[in-house]
């Protein structure tokens, strides 16, 4: 048995040496081993190539195993984070901020060019914090309206206009909606997709006070904007309900979903963005158009980008910012607009004849829509007196209890914002340099309810 | 110098791996999280970390949702007498002399050596509202009762999940661990015990009474203890996986808040609060169960 043991323990050690022998090394074959956590998909393939091709001396690896948020906080702060990281939005990008691991790169992206004022207008607050730029954006677009050419030929529905309202978007949904044989299910819906907070944007709401003293949720025109979404399903039976959904996205993946009951024409419109079409183009017989969100009181749509940020506690930081170049080339640009993996980040690539008529898919006539809603395009809404997770689980919950039908919109709203604004007294009630800031902007003392 | 004294040296160096991984990823972490359950520890922010005393304990106490969340784990452990006594069923069946009754066996116990996500993503198939066979069944059996009924929604429905998480608690526990240490424990109930009982005219179901069930008096009381310390740390995986904590946060258990208060919104010195009271719970709750558990389930023939 001893002997047994002591050859373990020595196989053990024997094991660790050769583990450790074999660890992946920055240098390989003199180039630099750059790591970049994102998800791993063909398009990153091809990016990486490009990069590898621009900068000769980088070798650029991704790690799409590491990319939880967490995982990335606290491996930094260890020492063995990754060299560029990826923020899925802006509240990501806010904690990495206040965790303190994202490097300042507002005088390197002045000497190389890279300044938010080469971007979409829309992409400047979710690559600056407090005046400081962290990150550049990767793909940058809006959300639109896809919709199937045949179902609406089917159903002799005209296709929409870009100046069309929210009236227009539920008489086209109702009319594009049909039912099985059996008069049970819905062989088609209408629309699907459509999203509470741009709904309650194009009502002329918001989520916070200019100031972001206190949550708007509980104001008529958010609670409008919830009703006239939950009309959809419920009322006018044009949007799938929330099991109908559930037994539609059976597909599964990150809203894979959604984009195969669009190719398999069970849905006339859905929200959704210039990405899509990466799947869509595989099927030459789906006929797609492509409209802005419909009007509300006014026009607007989320701007959606991941961004790309530099870890400070990195030792190959400087060189890691070559990416931040990278990203601003029109090499990288063109890529993305050619691939459709949504827009390219520096606006001037999109102001070329290339992005609107892409010779190999000549049918794609309406990439105009994808650039001028760039003018309309929303970041999410933040406010520094409340962790933004607070507040979105907060609004989740009342979101749940409304597709429940168990709180009436009214009543989801008015409630969501009243546990916001407690969630806000309970911040800053622990942080005094911000309570003083509130107590000045809101003229009046904290008290806990 | 005695061979015994000799043997120390060797012992230690086997014993250290084993005692330095316990020291490093257990002993040192539990003891680090009960000193950041009396401060302000937040992952995501540049503030200096300070000591606040039990002001996180006291938070805890007023703090609506955790009650909430305690209820639901509660809740969820109502499935654990059902199958508990499921096991018990399934043992007694499969300690006879029946033909194939080791694959009997090995099915199952099929759920409990398999992956948790695995049998998670297939649950939420079977309770998928519109497609899931689970419905198709019930609409199918309403159709035919002429019954004007609707069937749950589920997993997306507050009243209907955590029935749905418990339903398949129940059916992965049922065959598992506790069926095997039943039937271990069946295994050791003397024959005489049954002879004699048979000699006075005891059928089966008197022989179960006043034989079996006493006999598995100490297997029932470990299985019970067990399961309520289980239940009590539980229903994270599966919220995790087919519900994401809602709807409205219905399936959240205090494991689970646990995760979102530390690694969803980074309050990780609430989060270690969290933790000891749970354990504090958990400890409670196992003092009585010894208590009271111990004679309650004694071996009485």
């Amino acid at each position: 048995m001893r002997t047994l043991f002591a050859a373990s323990f020595v196989v053990l050690v024997v094991l660790s040496l050769i583990a450790q022998a074999t660890k992946p090394t920055r240098d390989l074959g003199g180039r630099l081993r750059l790591v970049w956590t994102t998800d791993d998909n063909p398009a990153r393939q091809e990016q990486i190539a490009i990069f590898d091709r621009q900068f000769p001396h980088l070798k650029l690896t991704i790690d799409p195993n590491n990319n939880d948020q967490s995982k990335i906080i606290v491996q930094t702060m260890a020492g063995i984070g990754p060299d560029i990281i990826d923020c899925y939005d802006r509240r990501q990008l806010h904690t990495y901020y206040q965790a303190g691991i994202l490097q300042d790169i507002t005088e390197w992206a002045r000497e190389a060019g890279t300044t938010p004022e080469i971007c979409w207008e829309a992409a400047r607050e979710n690559m600056m914090i407090e005046g400081r730029q962290y990150g550049f954006p990767t793909n940058p677009g809006p959300w639109v309206i896809f919709y199937n050419k045949d179902i609406f030929d089917r159903c002799g529905v005209p296709y929409p206009k870009d100046d069309w309202t929210w009236d227009d978007f539920v008489a086209t949904a109702r009319r594009l909606t049909t039912k099985n044989p059996d008069g049970r299910r819905n062989e088609t819906f209408g629309c699907m997709g459509y999203d509470l907070m741009e709904a309650i944007w194009q009502n002329g709401g918001s989520f916070y006070s200019a100031d972001g003293t206190h949550c708007t949720l509980g104001e008529p025109a958010a609670i409008e904007a919830a009703q006239w979404l939950m009309d959809l399903q419920f009322v006018h039976h044009c949007a799938p309900s929330p099991s109908e959904e559930e037994a539609m996205a059976a597909a599964g993946g990150w809203g894979q979903g959604i984009i195969t009951l669009f190719s398999a024409q069970r849905l006339g419109m859905i929200r959704y963005g210039r990405w899509g079409l990466i799947v869509w183009r595989k099927d030459p017989k789906l006929r797609i158009g492509v409209a802005p969100l419909p009007r509300g009181k006014q026009r607007a749509t989320t701007f959606v980008t991941r961004i790309s940020v530099l870890n400070k506690k990195s030792p190959y930081v400087r060189e890691a910012f070559n990416f931040i170049k990278f990203l601003a080339s029109e090499e990288y640009g063109n890529q993305i607009n050619d691939s459709a993996d949504n827009l390219a980040p520096v606006r001037r690539l999109c102001e070329t004849d290339r992005f609107l008529h892409n010779p190999r898919y000549p049918q794609e006539d309406y990439n105009e829509v994808f650039r001028s809603e760039m003018k309309y395009a929303r970041s999410v809404e933040l406010s520094k007196f409340i962790n933004p997770y607070v507040a979105h689980r907060i609004f989740q919950r009342h979101l749940d209890l409304m597709r429940n039908r168990q709180e009436t919109p009214e009543v989801a709203m008015k409630t969501a914002a009243a546990e916001i604004d407690r969630e806000m007294l309970v911040f800053v009630s622990k942080r005094p340099a911000l309570q003083r800031e509130y107590e000045r902007l809101t003229g009046r003392a904290v008290a806990l309810p | 110098m005695s061979r015994r004294e000799n043997n120390w040296p060797v012992a230690l160096a086997f014993l250290a791996p084993n005692f330095l991984g316990f020291l490093a990823f257990m002993a040192l972490p539990v003891l680090f999280s009960l000193v950041m359950a009396f401060t302000n520890w937040q992952m995501t922010e540049n503030a200096p970390l300070e000591f606040v005393g039990f002001s996180n304990f006291a938070d805890l106490l007023s703090d609506k949702r955790f009650w909430g969340f305690f209820g639901n784990t509660l809740y969820l452990m109502l499935g654990i007498p059902v199958s508990i006594a499921g096991s018990l069923f399934l043992a007694v069946i499969l300690h006879q002399r029946l033909r194939g009754v080791v694959l009997f066996r090995t099915m199952f116990y099929l759920p409990t050596i398999t992956s948790g996500v695995a049998l998670f993503i297939l649950w939420k198939a079977i309770f998928n509202p519109e497609f899931g066979p689970l419905n198709n069944m019930l609409n199918a059996l309403f159709d035919a009762l002429r019954l004007q009924a609707t069937a749950p929604e589920w997993l997306l429905s507050v009243a209907w999940a955590k029935p749905a998480i418990m339903i398949m608690g129940i059916w992965t526990a049922v065959g598992g661990t506790n069926m095997l240490l039943y039937l271990a424990g069946l295994s050791n109930v003397p024959p005489e015990l049954y002879e004699a009982a048979q000699l006075d005219g005891a059928g089966k179901w008197a022989l179960f009474r006043h034989v079996t069930w006493p006999q598995l008096g100490p297997t029932t009381f470990f299985i019970v203890v067990m399961s309520a310390i289980g239940g009590l740390q539980g229903g994270f995986e599966q919220a995790r996986v087919m519900t994401g904590g809602g709807p409205a946060e219905s399936t959240i258990t205090l494991g689970y808040y646990i995760y979102q208060k530390g690694f969803e919104e980074y309050q990780l010195g609430y989060a270690s609060t969290i933790a000891w009271v749970m354990f504090i719970i958990i400890f409670v709750m196992t003092l009585i169960n010894w208590k009271f558990g111990r004679s309650a389930f004694a071996m009485e023939v």
